[in-house]
């Protein structure tokens, strides 16, 4: 849940960074703020069609039309950047790889 | 008394490499974009590298991550070190050297084409950057400007022309390059095909609100009218 909000954190930061025009990428970005050829994201990434396609979800705070400029975004960024990092801790991730996502049966006693 | 208990956990593997795929490579790119130290943005993707490797998860979607890290790397590297063109032909070659490695897991097609085209237009706009920056004395300079426009028409062309979709942007970038070069190089003739290439790629840039490029590319439009009236 935590990477899921995370996850969407970024991607609405970016959302709002490109609407905003307050970043343009260059001839030789390769980033993600590209949206062309090798750099979109395939159709069959569960998080993109649960949560990115068709603007699905959002963080809702970022659509405050207070937030107009690239100090405003960067304030933001620099609350999250900490949480940001923490994905990639790999004590926390390594766990959730290795669940294949099969069913799983426990048997316990009375 | 045995009780049985069914337990399905809600996010699966899969699950978790998909979010992972889009949350650090977000997080790299949101760390580029307010982080001026191009060295910190370099150290971070080194991490990430790392760190898909510590999880030893194998197959297309992990190699596909892991080289457009590299690319990544390559974009900074690029631009940003201009002072030691030596050492940035080196870190070039060594990461080119490395996403060829990882190509071998990716298995569909289309996407090796791309990493291919990437790479090509790569490696064209590195020499362009050599020779703009002009610190760099190459014996052979005249030979490597005809490579540019050899890499960008006869390979990144021939690339997208195998491809069936979502190659607007890409043709867009190589025809700016092509009119920068042609800039540059103050030889030849503009033709009319590179200026309609370059009118077809700004609106291109437009539609995808990348105005930076757009602007680039009515500059170039401009000057090429200027220089070739």
């Amino acid at each position: 849940m935590r990477l899921r909000y995370l996850a969407l954190l970024s991607q609405s930061l970016l959302s709002k960074i490109r609407s905003l025009s307050i970043y343009h990428e260059s001839l030789i970005e390769n980033s993600a703020i590209c949206q062309h050829g090798l750099w979109t994201i395939a159709e069959d990434n569960s998080f993109y069609k649960n949560f990115i396609k068709d603007n699905a979800s959002r963080i809702s705070y970022l659509d405050n039309s207070n937030i107009k400029t690239a100090k405003d975004i960067q304030n933001i960024y620099n609350i999250h950047e900490s949480n940001l990092s923490s994905s990639l801790r790999l004590y926390l991730i390594k766990p959730m790889i290795a669940n294949t996502g099969n069913l799983t049966l426990f048997s316990t006693y009375d | 008394m045995i009780n049985f208990t069914v337990k399905y956990y809600k996010e699966t593997r899969k699950e978790t490499l998909d979010t992972i795929e889009i949350l650090w490579f977000s997080t790299l790119t949101l760390y580029k974009i307010f982080n001026k130290n191009s060295e910190a943005v370099i150290s971070l993707a080194s991490k990430m590298l790392g760190l898909l490797n510590e999880l030893d998860v194998k197959g297309s979607q992990t190699a596909l991550l892991k080289i457009k890290l590299h690319l990544f790397i390559i974009g900074i590297v690029i631009k940003q070190r201009r002072n030691d063109l030596s050492r940035v032909e080196n870190e070039f070659k060594s990461e080119v050297t490395l996403i060829h490695e990882l190509k071998s897991e990716i298995t569909e097609s289309d996407t090796i084409q791309r990493i291919i085209f990437e790479l090509e237009f790569a490696r064209a706009y590195f020499l362009y950057r050599q020779k703009k920056d002009k610190s760099h004395v190459v014996e052979d300079g005249q030979k490597r400007l005809l490579d540019i426009v050899t890499i960008l028409k006869e390979s990144c062309d021939k690339i997208l022309g195998t491809l069936h979709y979502q190659t607007d942007m890409d043709r867009a970038k190589v025809s700016l390059l092509l009119g920068k070069f042609q800039i540059l190089s103050k030889k030849g003739r503009a033709d009319t095909t590179l200026k309609e290439r370059l009118l077809k790629g700004a609106k291109e840039f437009q539609r995808f609100s990348t105005l930076k490029l757009a602007l680039q590319t009515y500059y170039t439009i401009g000057f090429l009218h200027l220089q070739y009236p």
